[in-house]
This record gives structure tokens, sequence and C-alpha cells, in this order.
């Protein structure tokens, strides 16, 4: 599904990510940890094609995204970690927009926005602008407009930051869903817990270097997973 | 603390003067001596028109030898223009600042926030009022000489000090436009309501400057009468600028006693109004607010809702619409008097032929008006941190940025073809000119439009806090505004020469095909350049 192989990216003479190279297969929830700076969000927007990467390559089902950006992009959907969305805009407008872009027709587009907004709870906020938003409220927002067009592949940045318990869970149910529909999630994260749980596959990020990967249990053995970050991390 | 805020406002300002937003590095001296070289372009032009009219109201005061009632006069004006061009800035510097949370939560005083907030306001008053005062100054002394050494000290001392007045009726205009946001659901419409009020008033005396000038020579004793009674603080600001230390202090004392009640009536609401949470009825979501657009109108109408949400964007790249649309009903109204005036200029020249000349006047009229609406040139730099948005969508990213070129067209397109067809008809312009004026007028807006976009990419500001710093303190719209003057200027010139041995259609023309051929290339820089920029900003 997804594959980076050698990735680097360097900001001046820092090297925010160096020589990283992951495969996350369909059907897996790859969970991506690093310490503050190791170089995740970079990795994640690399993916994406919002950034662009000095060497290497990332292949989305065999779509280079340098290559084909469109065609790639059309099969992922991106969540930043602090989601800027459109303050101007109500959030039914915003995922209209989105729906538009992804040409999604209208019966499907009314059954999908209805059935997130339902699971998020988040019908009574559509018809009221962004900007009275709360941080939590525009998250399941993003998340919903990333689910509408039922992507192949989910690129999150910390996704459960600012959710409440209840829309943590129901994202963590979703998630589970499409992977077992043969699509896949890459996904970063500082809750631990939450990784070990959820993740099939975890990766370890130092300093831009990848210093661990593989399956959960693998990774961490009998150990937590908190356990094994602090102790690869020092 | 004062000072720690202080410091990170200098900061602030010194970043966006002096530091590339993309890179975090020193702008190249070439860009920073540019921006010093097009502000004093601007205050050399402004301040042109501002010694003409000085040295029209001088006449009749120095005849009067009632030196302190010009610069009472000008105190004045400078105040107005001061509030004029700090009222902007004031509301959303103060209540909209998007640290304000931030801010808000630490253990700072509300006195000192909006203390230093005033700075980013006064700075913006005093080069306001500079363009006023100055100009003013040297039109005394040239007419009516230096009266003293104190004087010219005083003088120029009371720019700083009448920035004092401007900052605190500034604050003070943001305060009611706050107080009266915070209690209505659409705060957009009601920014936009009381600024074009504001500012209509101001163009109502502007445009009869003349009028008030002639009414004042002809009442100078009513008027001195007037400011010795009802505007005596103006009569001290007068004396004050001609060397009377005790009028001075006076001014100083009232002023700054103006700026302290208005700086405590700021700081006792301060938080109410932007903690304020009116109890609104919530709009309810329906199936029927689920619609389908193409990815261009989707794109196009997305620019659109973004343009009418910030009232910073609709006054200023969009207020020349409206003298536009205003600039037309008054040729509908005026119709039969400006015909007139025309007959009556062919009757006194009988060899001049305004049916060559009125055409092109007409286009380059029009074009002018246009290109003081800069609505592309900051368009990129309004994405600021949602441009992840359309980065990571799969929508080619020269779709967004020819969006935003169309909002230009339609936005200016619309009022100049009016202005044009109702110009043309007036002038009774044949319909062959009437429909090149068209195409020049439409082609420049084109031109504009596409040039914006292009200057906004090589010129991005993504990291502000306030929609006024990419509308109002932006080099790319620097560059499309007095590109656009000065390119009409050229051809003003170019029109006026070629006039005597070209009809006008070929002007028209042979202009039209240059702006077309122009906005054809600066749309593939677009495709092609400009969107590798916009995927990556």
């Amino acid at each position: 599904m997804l594959k980076i192989s050698h990735l680097t990216k360097t900001f001046g003479e820092k090297k925010a990510v160096d020589n990283l190279t992951l495969h996350i297969r369909p059907g897996e929830i790859y969970g991506f940890i690093g310490h503050n700076g190791a170089g995740k969000t970079t990795t994640l927007k690399s993916v994406v094609g919002i950034l662009e990467f000095d060497e290497g390559e990332i292949l989305i089902n065999n779509l280079s995204i340098k290559e084909y950006p469109i065609e790639v992009k059309r099969m992922i959907a991106y969540i930043p970690d602090n989601p800027d969305l459109y303050d101007f805009m109500t959030g039914i407008q915003y995922l209209n927009f989105v729906a538009d872009i992804f040409k999604i027709p209208a019966k499907e587009r009314a059954e999908r926005i209805n059935k997130y907004a339902d699971l998020f709870e988040l019908r009574s906020d559509l018809a009221e602008a962004i900007s009275s938003y709360s941080h939590g409220m525009k998250q399941k927002l993003a998340v919903i407009s990333a689910l509408i067009h039922e992507p192949k592949l989910i690129i999150m940045d910390e996704p459960f930051v600012g959710l409440d318990p209840k829309a943590a869970h129901t994202l963590k149910e979703i998630m589970r869903e499409i992977c077992d529909n043969g699509g896949a999630i890459f996904f970063s994260t500082h809750v631990l817990e939450v990784a070990e749980k959820l993740c099939d596959m975890v990766a370890i990020i130092k300093n831009g270097k990848l210093i661990t990967s593989g399956t959960m249990e693998n990774v961490k053995g009998d150990a937590s997973l908190e356990s094994v970050f602090l102790e690869l991390e020092e | 603390m004062f000072w720690v805020l202080l410091k990170k406002q200098l900061l602030q300002l010194n970043q966006f003067y002096f530091y590339n937003p993309k890179t975090g590095k020193r702008r190249n001296p070439a860009s920073i001596i540019g921006m010093v070289f097009l502000f004093l372009l601007v205050f050399f032009s402004f301040g042109m028109a501002v010694f003409g009219l000085s040295t029209t109201l001088l006449v009749g005061i120095a005849k009067a030898k009632v030196y302190w009632l010009f610069f009472a006069m000008m105190g004045l004006v400078s105040i107005f223009v001061g509030v004029l061009g700090g009222g902007y800035t004031a509301y959303p510097t103060i209540y909209n600042a998007k640290d304000n949370d931030l801010l808000i939560s630490f253990p700072i005083s509300t006195s000192s926030l909006i203390l230093v907030r005033t700075v980013s306001v006064y700075i913006m008053t005093v080069l306001y009022s500079a363009f006023i005062w100055l100009p003013a100054l040297l039109a005394f002394w040239v007419v009516c000489g230096v009266p003293s050494v104190l004087s010219v000290i005083y003088s120029l001392l009371l720019l700083p000090i009448l920035c004092i007045a401007d900052v605190a009726l500034s604050c003070l205009l943001g305060f009611i436009i706050a107080a009266i946001s915070s209690r209505v659901k659409n705060k957009s419409l009601t920014t936009i309501v009381f600024s074009f009020l504001f500012i209509g008033v101001y163009y109502i005396f502007y445009f009869r400057t003349d009028y008030y000038i002639e009414l004042l020579t002809k009442n100078l004793k009513d008027v001195i009468a007037f400011f010795d009674t009802k505007f005596i603080v103006f009569k001290f600001l007068g004396e004050g600028a001609m060397g009377n230390t005790l009028s001075l202090l006076y001014f100083l004392g009232i002023v700054v006693a103006l700026f302290l009640v208005i700086w405590y009536l700021l700081q006792r609401s301060f938080i109410g109004i932007v903690t304020h949470t009116s109890k609104f009825k919530k709009a309810r979501f329906s199936n029927k607010d689920i619609r389908t657009r193409s990815v261009g109108r989707a794109l196009l109408s997305k620019e659109f809702r973004r343009f009418w949400k910030c009232p910073a964007y609709v006054l200023n790249a969009g207020f020349g619409i409206v003298i536009e649309l205003g600039f037309t009903v008054f040729l509908i109204v005026k119709s039969g008097i400006i015909r007139e005036y025309l007959y009556s200029i062919e009757n006194l020249n009988p060899e001049l032929d305004l049916a060559v000349y009125l055409p092109g006047a007409i286009a380059l009229t029009l074009c002018f008006l246009a290109s003081t609406n800069a609505v592309s040139a900051p368009s990129v730099s309004l994405e600021g941190k949602s441009i992840w948005i359309l980065q990571s969508y799969p929508v080619e990213a020269h779709k967004p940025l020819f969006a935003k070129e169309q909002m230009h067209i339609i936005l200016n397109g619309i009022p100049a073809v009016l202005g044009a067809i109702t110009m043309d008809i007036i002038c009774y312009v044949p319909w062959y000119n009437m429909i090149l004026t068209l195409l020049f007028v439409l082609s420049f807006i084109s031109l504009m439009g596409s040039l914006g976009v292009m200057s906004n990419l090589r010129h991005p500001n993504l990291n502000w806090t306030n929609e006024n710093v990419p509308i109002k303190q932006s080099v790319s719209v620097l560059i499309c505004m007095f590109g656009g003057w000065v390119l009409i200027g050229i051809l003003a010139v170019v029109f006026l020469i070629s006039a005597f041995f070209l009809p006008p259609y070929i002007f028209l023309s042979i202009i039209s095909l240059f702006f077309i051929g122009l906005c054809v290339l600066i749309n593939k820089w677009i495709r092609t350049k400009g969107a590798t920029i916009f995927a990556t900003l």
C-alpha cells in the first residue's frame, strides 16, 4: 500500500528524516512514534505530498507521490495534528467543498455525511461557522472530511488529540473497519497505550532515523511499549 | 511585563518588515530598499496633493495673518486621516488578534496588553498623519516663511503628539465596532457597514474640499470664533505649532488625557468583549444543505466565501468596487451635465475632436479605478495555515490559483463593464469603440488578476495572526497597486501622444492585445512554476 524507501529530508543543516524505509501493507494499522522533533510530521507530510523531500521514494499502490500526485491524493486522506480549517465556512460548507474536490456524487455524499455526523455527534453543529468550533469539534470535522471519500490509506498526525473519549473510540472502530476492508492507516501518536492496543505494526523514530519497526509483539515483546520506547530513546 | 510584550510586538513588526516569512532569513537589502522606495513614492505623490491643498488654504489665512488657524485645520485633517488609517488597524489588532486567547491566559494585565497593541496602531497613524502634516508644514514654510526655530521644533514635535490623539480615537472606534460586533451574529457585515459609513463620510468631505476651503475663506471670522469657543483644543495645537510653549503643553495634556480615558475604557471592557458569548439561535443542518458543485465552482465559491467573511479583505481590496459603482451612478445622475460640459469643450475648441480622446480616456479611467482593487494580490497569503487542505487534496495546484484570479476578474469586471457602458453611452462613443473599451478594461483587469497571483506566489506570507498583515502589509499588494498605476500613467502618456496620429480603436486594440498576451504568459507561469511553488509552500 505505502512504500517509503530511503526517505531523507533536510532543513538547512539538520536532517529531519534520515534514510527512512517503511512498508505499510493493506489491512495494517501502522503506528509511528517518536520524541518531539523526531521527524514524524516531516515523514507524514512527505507521504501526503505537502513537503518536498530530498532523497528517496514514496509509493502508494506503486504510484510515486512525486510523479502522480493527483492520482495518489485521490487514494489517501490526511489529518494534520492541528487542523486549521476554513474558519469562514460552516461545517457543512466545508464538507461539501471536500466532497466537490473528490467528486463524490450527491447520494453517496449525503449518506456518508449523515453517517459520520451522527457517529461523531456533530450533526447539530454542522450548520454553524467553523470559527465557532472548539478544537475537538474541528478535529471531528477534519476526521469526517477525511472519511467521506472512502480513502484506501489514511495518514494521521496525532489524531486523538482533542477528541472526547467517545469520538476517540469511534475513530478507532472506523480505523479497524477500514483496515479490515483492505485499507491501511499510518498515524503518529504520543499516546502509547492507544498505539499498543490499536496498532498491528509500529515504527519508532529518533532524530530522523528509524530505530526499530515491526509487529507490535516483536517490537515490545513482553514489556510495555512505553518501556521499550523509553529504553530506545536513551 | 509591558516591556516583555512590547519587545514581542516590535519583534513581530521587525520580523514582518525585514525578514522573509518563508525562509525566516533577513530580507535582502535590495528588497528593503525597494519597500522604502515604494513608501517614499506614495508619500511624495500624496504629499504633493496635500501641499497644493495647503497652499490654497494659506492664501486666505496669510492675508488675515491667523497662521495658527492653518495648523489647527491641518491638525484636524491629520487626525481625521490618522483615525481613518488607524481605525482599520485598531479593531483587528486589539480585539481580533489570534494570540488573544494565549495572552489572556497568561498573568498579563489587560492594561499592558492593550497599551502594547496600541503601539502597532500608533505606528500606522504616524504614517497616515505624516502624509498630511509634513507636506502641510512644508507648504506653510514656503508660503509664509519660518516663524521661528521654536516653531519648527514644536511643529515637528506635534506629529507624534497628534498621533496620540489618532490612536486614542482609532481605539475608541475599534471599541465601538467590537462592542457591537460581539452582540451581533454576522460580525463581518457589521464591521463592513461601519467602515463604509465612516469612509463615506470621509469621501463626502474629501470631494467637497474646494467648497469648504472657499467657505472658510469667506467666513474666516466665524471660523476663528468657532475654534476659539468650540474647538479650542485645536487653537492650542495651532498656537503650539507657531512656537507657543504653553499652548503646546495644553494640547499635549488634553491629548494625553484623552488617551488615558480611552485606554481606561478599553482595559475595563476588553475581557468582557473578547470573551462575550452571545445567545444566538443555532443554525440547523438539513440534507438540503448538501449540494454538489464542480471542482472549479467549489474553488471559486471558497474564494468568494473568504472574501465576504473578511472585513479587511472587503474594505481594502474591494472598496474600489464601491467607488466604481458609485461613479457609475454619479454618471447616470449627472449625464446631462456631463454632456453639456463636453459640448462646451468642443464649442470652445472646434478643432478638438473629443471622439478621438474619449474612448481611451474612459478606458484608462476605469482601469485606474480597477487597479486600486488588489483582490488577487493577497489571496495566496490568505490561505495561511490552512494551505495544507489544497496541498493534500487531489486538485492540480494551478486550479485554486486560477480561482483566485477569476474572483478578481468577476469582482472588478462587473462594475468596470457597467461603468464603461454607461460612460460610452453618455459620451456617444461609437459601438465599435465601446466594444474595444470593454475589451481594454477587461484585459487589463485580467492582467492585474494574474499579476496579483504571481506576485503573491513570489512574496507569500502564510505566518500571520491577523488578516490585516497579508491584506495591507503585503509586498504583492504594493506591487500590483503601484504597478497598475504606473502602467496606467505610462499608457496615458502614450495615448495622448498617439491620439494625434492614430485612431482610438487602434490604440485600444494594440494595448488590449498587449494585455492579453502578457496575461497569457503570466498564466502559463502560474500553471507551471507557480503551481509548483503553491504545492510546496
